[in-house]
C-alpha cells in the first residue's frame, strides 16, 4: 500500500469518525430523560459540547494537519481547543 | 506544515473571535431559557443536520484535493475541488432554504433574542463560507495543469486550512444553536 492510499484511507475514517460523533449528538436528546428531567438536560448539554470539541479536535489535528506541524503550532490549536471548549462547558454548566 | 504562519494566525484570530461569540451564546442562554428553548424548538433540525453532514464531507474533499496536489494527480486534485465547491453551494441552498422557512413565519433578526444570535452567527459563518468558495473557485478555474498546481501548493493548502476552519466553526454553532437544551 502506497503512502497516498495510507493518507487517504486516514482522511476516510477521520470522516466517519466525525460523521458518527454527529449522529451520536443528534440521538443524544433521547438519553436525557434517563438521567431525569433537569439533570438529563445538564447532562445531555454537557455531552454535546464535549462531542462538539471532539470534533472540532479531531478536524484540526488530521484534516488541518495541526498534529503533524510544528508543536508550537499545535500546542496554539490544542489550547484553543481547551479554552474554547472548556469556558463553553463551564459557562454551561455553571451560568 | 502546511499553508503559511501568517494564515495560522490568522484562523487562530478569527477562531478567538468565534470562541467569545460561543460564550456569549451561552451566557444569554442563562438569561432568556424559555424564550431559547423556544426558538430552539422552532428551527428545522434535519436541515442543520444535513448541513453538518455536508460540511464535514466537503472538508474531506477538500484535504483530499490537497493530497492529490502533493502528489501532482491534476485530475483528482480538480474532481476533489469540484466536490468540496459543490457541497459548499449545496450548504447556502439549505441555508437559504432555512431563512425562507423562517422569514414565511414571520420570524426575523429583530424578532427575540434568540432570532437575533441565530441570524447574526449563522450570517457571519454564511459570510465565511462564500470566501471560501470565491477561494476554491478560483483555485479551480486557475490551476489547469500539474505544473500550476506545484507553484501554488501554498495557496492550495491555505485554502483548504481556511475551508476546514469553516467547517469547524459551523460544527460548535450547529451543536451550541441548534441541539443545546
Amino acid at each position: 500500500m502506497t503512502m497516498n492510499n495510507l493518507n487517504h484511507n486516514k482522511l476516510l475514517w477521520v470522516l466517519v469518525i466525525l460523521l458518527s460523533l454527529t449522529a451520536l449528538s443528534w440521538a443524544a436528546p433521547q438519553l436525557a430523560p434517563l438521567f431525569g428531567k433537569t439533570m438529563g438536560a445538564k447532562i445531555l448539554g454537557a455531552l454535546l459540547i464535549l462531542l462538539a470539541f471532539m470534533k472540532v479536535r479531531l478536524i484540526i489535528l488530521h484534516f488541518m494537519e495541526a498534529g503533524s506541524a510544528y508543536p508550537p503550532l499545535r500546542l496554539a490549536f490544542e489550547a484553543w481547543v481547551a479554552i474554547a471548549g472548556g469556558g463553553t462547558l463551564l459557562l454551561y454548566l455553571y451560568l | 506544515m502546511p499553508g503559511e504562519l501568517g494564515l495560522w494566525i490568522f484562523l487562530l484570530a478569527d477562531m478567538s473571535i468565534f470562541a467569545l461569540y460561543f460564550w456569549v451564546f451561552i451566557w444569554n442562554q442563562s438569561l432568556h431559557p424559555e424564550q431559547f428553548q423556544q426558538g430552539q424548538a422552532s428551527l428545522n433540525h434535519s436541515l442543520g443536520l444535513l448541513n453538518t453532514v455536508i460540511l464535514l464531507s466537503s472538508s474531506y474533499f477538500a484535504a483530499m484535493a490537497v493530497h492529490s496536489a502533493r502528489g501532482q494527480n491534476l485530475n483528482s486534485f480538480r474532481r476533489n475541488i469540484q466536490l468540496t465547491i459543490a457541497c459548499g453551494t449545496g450548504f447556502l441552498l439549505v441555508k437559504a432554504i432555512e431563512y425562507g422557512e423562517k422569514f414565511d413565519a414571520g420570524l426575523h433578526i429583530a424578532s427575540n433574542e434568540f432570532y437575533s444570535f441565530y441570524f447574526v452567527f449563522t450570517g457571519i459563518h454564511m459570510v465565511h463560507v462564500i470566501i471560501g468558495l470565491s477561494l476554491l473557485s478560483y483555485l479551480l478555474f486557475s490551476l489547469t495543469t500539474a505544473e500550476k498546481i506545484r507553484q501554488q501548493m501554498a495557496n492550495i493548502e491555505g485554502t483548504a486550512l481556511y475551508w476546514h476552519m469553516v467547517d469547524l466553526l459551523w460544527v460548535v454553532l450547529f451543536s451550541l444553536i441548534y441541539l443545546l437544551q
